[in-house]
């Protein structure tokens, strides 16, 4: 008897734990690591009652293969660019409805004008928009001309790192060769895989996890990879006279977008969150925290802290938003796996 | 009468054990025979695709480096634990050498991979030593390359090595190297003639754990090799076609070729041994 009404209560928790997972004043939301302070999420709940749980993720792919294998029930996600385009193909995201949001009207219009994945915001509103670029320690190595050209010198050989992400890498190589970042031609490929194999020999590895402590710590000199990601350890570390290099040959650009998955049983409240996000006091305060650069001219006013670049210098110098490649990804990943390997 | 309740109480743990591990399994021999689909996920039209795949000279060449880590690794591995295991049997002081080598292990597995990371850097403890020992002028980058990988691999199987080798040993009857040496036989020769042949089935169970995950390992070549020359290993190679590919026919034909290699060489180990107890006992009889 006892033994049965312990399994009893098993199944009964499991119930109710089954049961409880959905309530309509929660939202379940599935973002970058390090991508949302707390407080935020704190504010939020404060002002309008809905509970916002976090879960993280540290790569698009990684993003990307829990939605298509688990049965991970969220509202929102952050995916960058080329996987809005993915999961929209896909018929995993739920309509924008522009009217709810309107706080997208503070964003400025040559801003939204560089989103082509998605015009007119169907699908997704922008969170954060970056370029990636060269971190330098010019305390060390000096003034350096803003170009890729930098991971060719043999003086800085051992003391640079690139990341270890296929779109980034051969984004940056594609571009040092005059090519699109999104290009699908199998011979500029071939050309920018060669240019990285040569520019592997002076690296000392490719990491897009702990280049920023690397950095801090002064193991490396230059990386290749997001400024945010070097200052946030930067505030720890003090004494690295610190330059963040946008390439004149253009880069990647990305831009992580606020999407509604089609599955959410909360879409009102996923538009409601959105709206709050896009607000510039809070748009400002999130900006402050991580380094980023801002997207409303009304933000910019109101943040605490200077990012390390604005993102029209990049557009000026050519860089391009990062879009999917479809079937044309396995030239990429052919390419990528080479380089590691050899 | 006595009642058989064993397949009860065992009930619970065969519904997990099939629902967790053989139903995923299943899954992932199915899935290796179908047709990729380049968005993710696959198509259900049976294809071959990813074995024609697998059996490359690119595939070949990645088995080839994960095979020389494993080599290496668990050589080194083995190496190291057999004489702590030999010295741990022999002490006093059992209990609390046991302890030695646990104690670390409640660390999280990351952690310990970054506290290598600490040792082996260009400014880290290591070079320290040997700049302040004026060993080497210049600090040396013991980081991202095939050795590091292999240390830091030996260091984390370590236990799992140790463990089986203490089990044997203890069990071991020591006397018999005392009757080797009355009988005129080195203490090197004695241990290698008397005590190896004794605990092989230790030797042999401690490779097993060791070198079947190193086999499989991701994170350290991952975080330690830094994607250079002679570091990437089949773990990774899975998680680059499994991730950035959004291929998953080719990783669950990588897995099930691997899991029937593994199935083979366990069915043979099992015949030879139960035909050489069928020899041993008509011998005896």
């Amino acid at each position: 008897m006892k033994k049965l009404r312990a399994l009893s209560a098993i199944v009964l928790m499991f119930v109710l734990v089954s049961c409880s997972s959905h309530k309509k004043d929660t939202l379940y939301l599935f973002n970058w690591s390090y991508y949302i302070p707390d407080d935020v999420l704190h504010d939020f709940k404060k002002e309008t009652g809905i509970k916002v749980i976090l879960d993280t993720y540290d790569s698009n792919e990684s993003m990307y293969a829990k939605l298509r294998t688990g049965n991970a029930q969220y509202d929102i996600v952050v995916p960058s660019s080329d996987y809005v385009e993915l999961l929209q193909r896909e018929g995993m995201l739920a309509p924008i409805e522009r009217d709810k949001l309107t706080n997208l009207s503070y964003i400025d219009e040559d801003i939204l004008a560089m989103l082509t994945f998605d015009k007119d915001q169907e699908w997704s509103a922008p969170y954060f928009i970056g370029a990636t670029g060269i971190n330098i320690n010019r305390g060390r190595i000096g003034d350096q001309d803003p170009s890729w050209s930098i991971f060719a010198s043999e003086s800085l050989r051992g003391r640079m790192t690139m990341m270890n992400d296929m779109r980034e890498s051969l984004g940056a190589a594609l571009a040092y060769n005059g090519f699109s970042i999104n290009s699908t031609d199998p011979m500029e490929i071939e050309i920018a895989k060669n240019t990285l194999l040569k520019w592997k020999k002076n690296l000392l590895k490719f990491d897009a996890e702990m280049f920023g402590k690397d950095f801090a710590s002064g193991s490396i000199a230059v990386a290749h990879g997001y400024a945010e990601v070097v200052l946030t350890e930067l505030e720890e570390a003090d004494g690295i006279d610190y330059q963040y290099l946008l390439p004149k040959e253009g880069g990647v650009i990305y831009v992580d977008s606020l999407v509604v998955l089609a599955n959410s049983e909360n879409q009102e409240n996923a538009h409601i969150f959105i709206n709050y996000l896009l607000r510039p006091d809070i748009h400002a305060r999130i900006a402050d925290t991580f380094h980023y650069p801002v997207l409303t001219e009304e933000a910019q006013k109101l943040r605490k802290k200077r990012s390390a670049y604005d993102i029209r210098d990049a557009l000026d110098l050519g860089y391009e938003v990062k879009r999917d490649l479809g079937d044309k990804n396995s030239l990429y990943t052919q390419a990528w796996s080479e380089i590691l390997k050899s | 009468m006595r009642k058989n309740l064993g397949f009860r109480y065992t009930l619970l743990a065969m519904i997990v054990t099939t629902t967790l591990t053989i139903i995923p399994l299943l899954i992932v021999i199915f899935y290796s025979f179908l047709t990729k689909n380049s968005s993710g996920g696959v198509i259900y039209q049976f294809s071959l695709d990813a074995y024609r795949t697998i059996f490359s000279k690119e595939y070949a060449l990645v088995l080839k480096d994960t095979l020389i880590i494993t080599f290496w690794a668990t050589s080194m591995t083995m190496l190291v634990a057999l004489p702590c295991a030999y010295y741990m049997a022999l002490s006093r002081h059992k209990d609390i050498l046991m302890m030695i080598i646990i104690v670390p292990f409640w660390t999280n597995f990351l952690v310990r991979i970054f506290a290598w990371k600490a040792i082996l850097e260009a400014n880290g403890f290591l070079n320290l030593i040997l700049l302040k020992l004026g060993i080497i002028d210049t600090p040396f980058m013991f980081l991202y390359n095939r050795t590091a990988v292999i240390v830091v691999l030996a260091y984390t199987s370590l236990p799992f090595a140790i463990l089986p080798l203490y089990n044997a040993i203890e069990k071991f009857d020591f006397s018999l190297l005392e009757a080797a040496r009355d009988l005129g036989s080195g203490h090197m020769r004695s241990l290698a003639k008397i005590l190896i042949p004794n605990i092989r089935g230790g030797i042999v169970a401690s490779m097993v754990f060791v070198a079947i995950p190193i086999f499989g390992q991701y994170i350290v070549p991952q975080l330690i090799g830094g994607g250079n020359a002679g570091t990437f290993m089949l773990g990774q190679q899975i998680a680059n076609v499994f991730f950035n590919e959004r291929n998953w026919p080719v990783p669950s034909a990588i897995t099930t070729l691997l899991m029937f290699v593994t199935l083979i060489g366990f069915f043979a180990v099992r015949i030879r041994t139960s035909q050489k107890n069928r020899d041993y006992l008509a011998k005896n009889k």
